[in-house]
């Protein structure tokens, strides 16, 4: 099944990043494809390169990159989400890409599945 | 094509404001969308937010129609509770009831939340 993640929580405020990283694992491991993960609203925050995290923290932007990286999946963080929040091409961390809300909706005809977080 | 519903539930503030944005994107691309207005999402349909320093999304709203999203449905229930009338809405709307919130949330391929 072709799945499609819209994730809209912070990763600070929120559990959405974590709770959609365990599901979209478990996804993969079940043999689903991750037509894309689409990064929006508060989400857009995990993509900043300068995020640094204490070494007994959990490292969600790193997660991601591995999973994205071993699943072939695109992370996508909107562009005009990105920009209200300073994140952009100059701060974007490795594996992720900006792109249009277009590639949300195009996203949601694609997949079989759209779940959001 | 894939069917989209938008349930707006938070109080108006930027997390509605960009879920606008991502209808008006799935009107462009003539996805059919429907939006229902429900709880503290109703006070979305209300005066003109930049009289207090926020967006005022009545025009994207009020221009959901020219993007092809006719189908906006406002839940009675949260009205009532608010003491809202529906004649105080400007915004093209259909009040509607729980029930019917039900049934739309059943017959859409997608639901987004904001």
């Amino acid at each position: 099944m072709n799945i499609c993640l819209l994730i809209q929580g912070g990763p600070i405020p929120t559990s959405a990043l974590s709770t959609a990283l365990n599901f979209a694992r478990e996804a993969v491991s079940q043999g689903h494809v991750l037509y894309r993960v689409f990064f929006y609203k508060d989400a857009v925050h995990i993509a900043n390169r300068f995020n640094s995290v204490s070494a007994d923290e959990n490292d969600l932007q790193a997660h991601w990159t591995v999973l994205a990286k071993d699943s072939d999946t695109d992370l996508s963080v909107c562009i005009a989400a990105g920009q209200r929040r300073g994140i952009v091409s100059t701060n974007i961390a490795d594996g992720f890409s900006i792109v249009g809300l277009g590639q949300m909706v195009e996203a949601m005809f694609e997949s079989d599945r759209t779940v959001t977080f | 094509m894939r069917s989209v519903l938008y349930l707006i539930r938070k109080f108006p503030g930027e997390s509605a404001n960009e879920t606008i944005d991502l209808m008006l994107v799935s009107g462009v691309f003539e996805q059919p969308t429907s939006v229902v207005f429900s709880g503290d999402g109703v006070w979305q349909l209300l005066g003109d937010g930049s009289k207090i320093e926020r967006k005022d999304t009545s025009r994207a709203l009020n221009a959901l129609p020219m993007y092809d999203v006719e189908s906006l449905y406002v839940s009675e229930e949260s009205l009532a509770k608010r003491g809202i009338a529906f004649s105080d809405i400007d915004i093209p709307v259909k009040a509607v009831s729980a029930s019917t919130v039900t049934e739309l949330l059943h017959n859409h391929d997608v639901v987004i939340g904001d």
